[in-house]
């Protein structure tokens, strides 16, 4: 898309910037990444009400240990076996949500501490790291904190703590998360981040928007794309809906719900500014900051960059061992990063599976590339 | 000295001009199902190249360059080919005899009710599970499962002083609720058939065993059975002819895709599925099928055993014909000309 971004796409490079690098291959760009949160810090989500009336006092709690005593209290009052820890997303787990490597595209060998201070691609499961998350996930998964059927449950952590069945889940953190999350629950809902911002490669290019192959006026589209970007207009009318009918303007610019209109009945509510381009230009909802789009650019400025920011990983010649790798993961995965195992016995099963599937042959070829990569910078 | 002309002496041509006339309707009828086989069944079997190709959808199936073995690669990586296989053949093997097994129990029961609207009531209500979908069958068994507010752990075991178990993640347990949940569906299909089989016996050998004094279990024995032989054969045979193929409704839905179980879940089926799914290779996933594909083709003889004669008999005579019947050479009798 390079010549075209010249041509038609000036806005776009102008706001992205170094942002562009994470979705380049071989010097030529082929996407560009949407203007969000392009860092992110891991952290939970939690309900306050639950919190208050449980006497929990969360200011706390700084680690994911702290959580343990939290759960401990809540489940005196709530009853034993009160899902304390939800599922993030159906299918998923807890180290899914809860990030703390750069995965480099896709977890099969990552750079541990986000990528600041090192280069060498890790088999992360074999960690101390890995291994001190998972038992204290098996512990609480032991002691009733956890909800028992995560590994299969098909409900939204929305869906739960909306019925008041959870208390608090892992999320990625930025500036008015709890506020997106308390739209979507219908409940007050407030963040604790646990770990430094930090942006890779994955997390700028998690969604991005391109041109299709066969688009016939390419030329026309970088301006649409370009107009999407730059034009809040665009943004607003694709995030939030026509106004008077799905939103409606305050005094200080910032919008809500038209009158009689709430989450439940609006005909257009996504929430899914970060996906329409320049989710700066969009206006605020109510409840956020003024500033937040303010305060999200100067994280995104400030965040950690991995030292791998820009480097994609190439997998069509190992495909076979990210099958058979992937398959492996398919069986294990949930259930040991959601604690519902014995993890002694399953962690030192799983690590032989991955490696017997070819994971260090990946973890080679990754090495490989990224030295390759490194010395072209 | 030759009896009567066998019609196959007569000169060919006319037989065939006439054969069609008389059975153009008959053909006519065929005809929608046979387009569809074809379409449905027989065109899309060139797309079994793809298997051996790398798929890119800008060249299409005919442009993308071929790759030889490399998609069957992962599938033999690590043991998966192998845990696909045997779960696919052991299941069917045991849905095959514990179904027929069930089946004809049921069927033998059902036969001896005498009250009509009993009868009607009893075929209704083991039909019902046939009609269920599996994916409603899975929340009713999940209602059961469930770690936490699962009737099973809520209620049952308890009340035996047992610990609640982790069902969709405890492997051990599911070849018996997997195998289960299949007879629960299938059983009442399949009586069906066994019983009207059973229905058709003539009366009369039942009273002369009674009259000879043979016990219910004895009347089973040497009267039901051998004259449900051909019943239980053809069935056998359509069940064989379809070893290698499980249903995907029980085996994806039931465990609630739950991953820890796919060692003892998965066939090949869900597998292909899965592959696609989460590999996003459709040259890959093609393999996988191709690969069972194979295994069903090489196995085309395998219902022949159950082929050895199944003509309808009366109790005392022996089967027609043997092992591998259709391929003995035909005997004839040899006074009337006609063949045994």
């Amino acid at each position: 898309m390079d010549q075209l971004l010249d041509q038609y796409g000036q806005g776009i490079r102008e706001l992205l910037g170094g942002y562009l690098a994470a979705t380049t291959v071989n010097g030529k760009i082929y996407t560009v990444p949407t203007i969000r949160d392009l860092c992110r810090g891991a952290g939970i989500n939690y309900d306050v009400e639950l919190a208050q009336e449980c006497e929990v006092d969360m200011s706390q709690v700084k680690e994911l240990s702290d959580l343990t005593p939290v759960f401990e209290q809540i489940q005196a009052v709530k009853g034993k076996d009160f899902p304390c820890l939800v599922n993030a997303s159906v299918g998923s787990s807890f180290l899914k949500n809860y990030i703390i490597v750069d995965a480099l595209n896709d977890s099969n060998g990552v750079l541990m501490n986000f990528g600041l201070d090192n280069t060498d691609v890790t088999f992360f499961e074999e960690t101390e790291v890995y291994k001190e998350m998972v038992t204290l996930l098996a512990s609480w998964f032991k002691a009733g904190y956890v909800q028992k059927d995560i590994v299969i449950s098909q409900e939204d952590k929305y869906t739960m703590l909306r019925q008041n069945l959870g208390f608090c889940y892992p999320t990625n953190c930025k500036p008015g998360i709890a506020n997106t999350a308390s739209l979507s629950v219908g409940r007050l809902i407030a963040n604790i981040q646990m770990e430094d911002y930090f942006a890779t490669t994955a997390q700028v290019a998690s969604f991005n928007f391109s041109l299709a192959q066969g688009c016939i006026d390419q030329a026309k589209a970088m301006e649409f794309l370009n107009a999407l970007y730059t034009d809040g207009r665009i943004a607003t009318l694709l995030g939030r809906g026509i106004e008077g009918q799905h939103y409606q303007v305050l005094e200080n610019g910032q919008i809500r719900f038209p009158e009689g209109v709430d989450q439940s009945n609006c005909t257009f509510f996504p929430n899914v500014t970060w996906a329409v381009g320049n989710q700066f230009a969009t206006p605020v909802w109510e409840n956020d900051p003024e500033d937040i789009w303010e305060q999200q650019a100067a994280a995104n400025d400030s965040a950690h960059k991995s030292l791998a920011l820009g480097f994609t990983f190439d997998n069509s010649k190992v495909a076979s061992e990210v099958s058979a790798v992937t398959n492996v993961r398919n069986e294990y995965q949930n259930q040991i990063e959601n604690g519902d195992c014995d993890v002694d016995a399953l962690l030192p099963q799983y690590i032989q599976a991955l490696r017997s599937a070819g994971i260090e042959t990946i973890i080679q070829e990754k090495q490989t590339q990224l030295n390759h990569w490194l010395a072209n910078q | 000295m030759g009896g009567r002309a066998e019609s196959g002496s007569l000169p060919e041509k006319r037989n065939l001009r006439r054969e069609l006339k008389r059975y153009l309707p008959v053909y006519l009828l065929m005809l929608p199902g046979l387009i569809y086989l074809a379409v449905n069944n027989y065109a899309p079997m060139f797309g079994l190249v793809i298997a051996f190709k790398k798929m890119n959808f800008r060249k299409g199936i005919f442009g993308s360059e071929w790759v030889g073995l490399k998609n069957f690669q992962f599938l033999f990586q690590t043991e998966d080919a192998w845990i696909i296989t045997r779960n696919t053949l052991l299941y069917n093997i045991a849905f095959i005899l514990l179904g027929m097994v069930l089946a004809l129990f049921v069927a033998i029961l059902l036969s001896e009710v005498k009250n009509k609207l009993s009868l009607k009531v009893y075929q209704t209500s083991i039909l019902l599970p046939h009609l269920i979908s599996w994916v409603v069958i899975a929340y009713i068994v999940y209602a059961l499962l469930s770690p936490d507010t699962g009737i099973l752990n809520k209620r049952v075991l308890p009340a035996f002083g047992l610990d609640p178990v982790n069902w969709y993640t405890s492997k051990g347990y599911w070849p018996f609720i997997l195998t289960f949940m299949h007879l629960w569906k299938g059983f009442g299909y399949s009586s069906i058939i066994y019983l009207s089989s059973i229905l058709g016996i003539s009366g009369e050998y039942y009273e002369a065993a009674m009259l000879d004094g043979a016990t219910k279990w004895q009347q089973i024995k040497m009267i039901t059975i051998p004259l449900l032989k051909s019943t239980m054969i053809t069935l056998l045979i359509l069940n064989t002819g379809r070893i290698f193929y499980s249903d995907f409704g029980l085996f994806y839905q039931i465990p609630m895709n739950s991953g820890p179980l796919y060692s003892v879940s998965n066939t090949i089926d869900t597998y292909v599925f899965r592959a696609l799914l989460q590999l996003g290779d459709i040259g890959m996933s093609s393999a996988a099928g191709f690969y069972q594909s194979l295994w069903a083709f090489s196995w085309w003889w395998a219902p022949t055993p159950w082929c050895g004669g199944s003509a309808p008999r009366t109790p005392c005579s022996r089967k027609k014909g043997g092992f591998l019947w259709p391929f003995t050479p035909k005997r004839k009798n040899a006074i009337t000309g006609y063949p045994i």
